[in-house]
């Protein structure tokens, strides 16, 4: 009796656990963090008859496009179609879009997201790197991607805290794009995922434009993946339905259907799920790759970029002016596209896992951690083969990587020095940008070159150490000095201050240079004892060579009660309200309402993941749940520059011919030899080498 | 300020020129002493590599020459001239008589006789003159040290399998060097895989060649073979004085046990 | 007359098996050690016979052991303290002298107690001590600190060997020359005359 009374208790609490879990969670779950899921649907998934199915199948055969080339010459259009017809024996025959054939036979006449292509997919075969393979449910792949979820909760970042502990190494957090603050876009995914802003361009009608983070991720949901953030929970069923399968597969993807669009629920980002595009899936070719990534490679603005010409049907996209990297890949700028290689040539995909490289100084997460993606893989250890200084080239692999040679710069509109706080009107788009108050590609002003072993702080600084491993190295400690880029910030800040009465010129430059005069006495010999305490054997790990990095810093509002020596929590705008009014306090104000920023004033949150990420940043008291908002007004927020200047690794960009010999061995040389922690006697060695005078 | 650093490099840097002449081996290391330096070779399509390691230069047994007592002043100058001449190991090791007794004109010899002389390997393919060093008294160093030339070029699974005769060929090759059976008459002159030794016996004897080569140099005494050196030679490693005190006492015990029975049976009429 | 049974079957197996494994193992290791003899038996093949018998040996040792603890036979190697002195005087006694003078044999052979005091002592120094470290020995002729291994197991088989020629001359001093070797061959101890 009593077991029988016990079993059923079980099945009861199991059922009812169940429901809560599938059912009144995630409810809570949205509640709590203000974010909404609901079926997505999409305008160009539409159902094509039998005649429309055949027409567009022909249109995409492969052999079209050759034979159309072939018949060009052709002046009778009748001849033309006939000849058109010779040359196309059967497409379903002779095609390289094997899906004409499979959807043609398997009745699928409309492509309706996931759904579709789960149909024959449900499972993939992975090929891991050590020869093995293993079979995966394809949703739950994509799903638990870096791509899908922005974040990672795993171990194998090589990124430190200023704490000196590896980020993830112990107690793990979800870290990476989701929820990492950065001065490039100047908000971050949840309060700037989607947004449509009113532009009023000088000589034009009042334009909506689509902006935001979501533009380049594959979730076409209302927020990023904000349920992966949690230990328990999944996305929604209806989430995972709006996973963008094609913007990576489809050779015919048209990107002007990447666009905001608004509904009952709320704003999102628009997709191609046209017949057209499904039909030419296959694949990821560096087509695909670059459909998101020469956005932050070349940039928006950058001469190649095919998507960006792209900008949308209506709601147009905005361009983003300067250039995150400037590194472009594309056949015209690297030597690598230019050779036909594809981005998974290098970076050889797992599945959905796709790896970034064992080396990285800023905090991204990383499918693949453990993967190396390298020039030696396919260069080998002696990538110089014909000329005559061949060995005396492959010997500076030891110290130098191939991109501090090969990359020789970066695109002009390589944003250096971003300021957030004094929007500039910018005429032709109608609306109010932060002013790049710097921007070069050249060497030693849009990019420098230090030592990386590998790691990077929290704040992206590249962590390595001269050979000697002396202390006279120290990459935190950077700054400005060239006079040349000085005058041109100067310049800038004399021309913001007809617009802002109240700048400071010489303060504003001396900030923007030199963001440790920002600090405190006491503050600056913090930092200093916690960079030789914490930091310096980071350092000094493994092997280290010298990478070009470029640099970054941005000013923006920071709330000062979660300060610490490098640097404040920093504060997102809200799109609209500052493209619109150029009222950069406003937009703090509206963005900092969004609940996923009052959820992060709260207890909760701190004990969950803040008091974590400030111990990384510096600020071992924890997280101050002050809400920096109160009564309308903002409390204890300043605007400033970040503490130090980011170091972003550059990769991409890359020439067939590298530096010559007397670039960097000469007196003022590209390579500052001084600041790269040689010794007085051996900087002058390395600037007087007598073969190179000899062969100058 | 710059520039008085730049001033006083510069005079650190006059100061230390005298002695760092373009001949010197400080001088060709500030290339040479790079890791990577080498190249592929247009012929073979093998990566040569140029690099000498400073540490392990500093100290070998040819430390204190500088680079160009062998490579010739050709290659004070960079690019070196592609015809630049080097020296081989016996234009210095024929004459000097502080050098005869490491018997480098037998050596020669022996080596034009070997299987190796046949495919056109040099003394440097196999010993490189930029790390050479004499072997230590440790014959488990010595062994380790010889073995790592030879599987240089040798290592290969089928390695394993044409030295599977071996019982517990792991052991072997932990013991001893491979020359010892893949030669017979001088220690450089390596034989044909077939005429290498492959009778037990060969070793596993008192008469042991191996005696007069790899194990001649152990240390004597009872203590220090016993702790110092680790190979032991079924057949071969024999001690003396423990083989010949047990025979001795097993001699003497049959003789009292065989007179202890003389005794019971000629006093066998006591027996009640 | 007097009998009883003294030595059931598994003791009298184990023991002839282990006798004959001695041979084999004195025979080849002689030839390995000495390297003498290879027209006799070829290298190769008296590590083979040393090695097959070597692990044979230590099974047959490990029967003895387990034997020892689940049959009765262990009592026979419980040492008894009391008046042991004593007693291995006595016995020494009578080898060196009572033996020739016809004295009576000062140990009476009991089921309860098969060994007199100085027997007893020798093979618990053999089968506990010596053949223990002689087994370990060999089956580690491989590794660690080689000389060591190899001279300690040389040094043991030594000691063995003369253990089991004063082994074979002991038990011609029963009561007849070969009464003892019958009673390890039949299991039956016979006895008669004095009391």
């Amino acid at each position: 009796m009593i077991n029988k009374r016990f079993i059923i208790i079980l099945f009861v609490v199991l059922i009812l656990g169940v429901f809560f879990y599938n059912f009144v969670y995630p409810v809570l779950f949205e509640s709590y963090t203000g974010v909404v899921n609901a079926e997505l649907s999409y305008e160009s998934s539409q159902k094509l008859s039998e005649t429309e199915f055949e027409a567009l199948a022909y249109e995409l055969t492969a052999r079209y496009d050759k034979a159309a080339e072939f018949v060009a010459d052709e002046e009778n259009d009748f001849s033309r179609q006939i000849k058109m017809n010779m040359l196309m024996p059967s497409f379903l025959r002779q095609t390289d879009f094997k899906h004409i054939k499979y959807f043609g036979d398997a009745d699928i006449r409309q492509y309706e997201g996931p759904k579709t292509c789960l149909l024959c997919h449900k499972t993939i075969k992975v090929h891991h790197a050590d020869g093995t393979s293993s079979t995966v449910n394809t949703l739950d792949d994509v799903v638990n991607s870096v791509h899908f979820k922005f974040q990672s909760s795993s171990s194998g970042f090589s990124t430190y805290g200023y704490d000196g502990r590896q980020v993830n190494q112990g107690r793990a957090i979800p870290v990476g794009k989701i929820n990492r603050a950065c001065g490039i876009p100047g908000s971050f995914s949840w309060t700037g995922w989607a947004a449509l802003v009113k532009s009023k361009p000088s000589h034009g009608e009042v334009e909506i434009r689509s902006e935001g983070c979501g533009q380049c991720h594959i979730g076409g949901n209302y927020h990023p993946a904000t349920e992966k953030m949690m230990p328990v929970g999944d996305v929604p069923f209806d989430a995972k339905q709006g996973i963008d399968c094609l913007i990576c597969h489809a050779a015919k993807y048209d990107m002007n259907q990447r666009h905001v669009i608004e509904d009952a629920y709320g704003r999102r980002w628009n997709q191609d799920r046209s017949m057209k595009a499904a039909l030419s899936v296959g694949r990821a070719t560096d087509k695909n790759c670059l459909n998101c990534h020469q956005h932050n490679m070349g940039g928006d603005a950058y001469q190649y970029n095919v998507a960006a010409k792209s900008l949308g049907y209506k709601n147009r996209r905005l361009l983003h002016k300067g250039a995150k990297r400037g590194n472009p890949f594309s056949a015209e700028d690297d030597v690598h596209a230019a050779a036909g290689l594809i981005c998974t040539d290098c970076h050889v995909p797992e599945g959905h896992k796709i790896p970034r490289g064992r080396l990285g100084v800023d905090l991204v997460a990383n499918d693949l951690p453990d993967k190396t993606v390298s020039c030696e893989t396919c260069h080998t250890v002696t990538p110089h083969t014909h000329s005559k200084d061949q060995a005396i080239l492959n010997g500076h692999i030891a110290r130098l990587a191939c991109e501090t040679c090969h990359i020789r710069q970066l695109q002009d509109n390589n944003v250096v020095l971003r300021d957030w706080v004094h929007p500039t009107w910018d005429e032709e788009e109608g609306i109010f940008l932060p002013t790049d108050i710097y921007l070069s590609g050249e060497v030693g002003k849009g990019f420098v070159f230090l030592w990386l072993n590998g790691n990077g702080t929290f704040l992206a600084n590249a962590l390595g150490n001269n050979p000697n491993q002396l202390d006279a190295y120290n990459p935190l400690m950077v700054v400005i000095d060239e006079p040349e880029v000085i005058a041109a910030i100067r310049a800038k800040a004399i021309e913001l201050k007809k617009v802002y009465a109240d700048i400071d010129v010489e303060k504003y430059v001396e900030a923007a240079t030199n963001p440790l005069s920002q600090l405190s006495p006491a503050m600056l010999e913090k930092r200093g004892k916690m960079i030789q305490e914490n930091l310096r054997p980071v350092m000094n790990q493994g092997k280290s060579k010298i990478y070009p990095f470029k640099l970054f810093n941005a000013m923006m509002y920071e709330d000062m009660g979660n300060q610490g020596p490098f640097g404040a929590m920093i504060l997102p705008f809200d799109y609209p309200s500052y493209y619109e009014t150029g009222n950069a306090i406003e937009s703090v104000k509206i963005a900092i309402q969004n609940p996923i920023v009052k959820r992060m004033y709260e207890s909760p949150f701190k004990f969950y993941m803040m008091d974590e990420f400030m111990s990384y940043f510096g600020v071992l008291e924890g997280w101050k749940t002050d809400y920096p908002l109160v009564d309308g007004e903002l409390v204890n927020v300043e605007p400033h520059w970040m503490r130090q200047m980011g170091t972003l690794m550059v990769n991409h960009g890359i020439e067939k011919t590298g530096r010559q010999c007397d670039e960097c061995h000469t007196i003022d040389g590209i390579l500052d030899f001084e600041l790269l922690g040689y010794s007085a006697e051996r900087v002058f060695e390395l600037e007087h080498l007598p073969e190179v005078s000899i062969r100058r | 300020m710059k520039i008085y650093v730049r001033i006083s490099a510069f005079l650190i840097f006059l100061s230390a020129i005298s002695a760092f002449a373009n001949t010197t081996t400080a001088y060709c290391l500030r290339c040479h002493g790079m890791e990577t330096l080498a190249y592929r070779d247009k012929s073979t399509g093998n990566i040569v590599n140029l690099y000498v390691d400073p540490q392990q230069y500093r100290q070998s047994n040819h430390s204190r020459l500088e680079c160009v007592t062998c490579h010739t002043a050709d290659y004070s100058h960079y690019p070196h001239p592609e015809n630049a001449e080097n020296l081989y190991c016996l234009d210095c090791h024929k004459d000097d008589p502080k050098l005869i007794p490491y018997g480098f004109v037998e050596i020669e010899q022996a080596f034009k006789n070997s299987i190796h002389a046949s495919i056109e390997l040099s003394c440097f393919s196999c010993h490189d003159p930029h790390q050479f060093k004499l072997s230590g008294e440790d014959s488990r160093e010595i062994v380790r040290y010889d073995n790592e030339i030879c599987l240089n070029c040798h290592a290969s699974p089928l390695l394993v399998i044409s030295h599977q005769w071996l019982p517990k060929p792991l052991l072997h090759w932990r013991s001893i060097r491979c020359l010892e059976c893949h030669t017979r008459v001088a220690i450089h002159q390596i034989l044909p895989a077939k005429e290498s030794v492959k009778n037990c016996v060969e070793c596993h004897s008192k008469e042991a060649t191996l005696l007069s080569r790899l194990y001649d140099l152990q240390k004597s005494g009872w203590f220090n073979k016993a702790v110092f050196n680790d190979p032991y030679i079924i057949g071969m490693s024999r001690h003396e004085s423990i083989d010949r005190w047990s025979l001795i006492i097993l001699v003497f015990t049959i003789g009292g046990l065989f007179a202890h029975g003389l005794g019971r049976f000629l006093t066998r009429s006591n027996k009640k | 007359m007097k009998q009883f049974y003294l030595y059931p079957l598994w003791i009298r197996l184990w023991h002839w098996i282990n006798a004959l494994l001695f041979i084999i193992l004195i025979i080849s290791g002689t030839r390995l050690h000495f390297a003498v003899g290879n027209e006799f038996l070829a290298f190769e093949s008296a590590i083979l016979v040393h090695n097959v018998a070597g692990i044979m040996l230590a099974l047959a040792w490990l029967v003895f052991f387990i034997g020892n603890f689940v049959t009765e036979n262990g009592k026979h190697y419980r040492l008894r303290f009391k008046g042991l002195i004593g007693r291995l005087i006595r016995q020494s006694y009578y080898y060196a002298i009572g033996i020739f003078r016809g004295d009576p044999h000062p140990f009476q052979v009991s089921a309860e107690l098969k060994f007199n005091s100085l027997q007893q002592l020798s093979y618990i120094g053999v089968m506990y001590g010596l053949m223990p470290i002689l087994i370990g020995s060999g089956l580690f002729f491989w590794g660690g600190n080689l000389w060591l291994i190899a001279i300690t197991h040389l040094v043991v088989a030594y000691l063995l060997v003369l253990f089991m020629v004063a082994h074979i001359y002991i038990i011609t001093t029963g009561e007849t020359v070969f009464s003892n070797l019958r009673a390890m061959l039949t299991g039956w101890h016979k006895e008669n005359g004095y009391d």
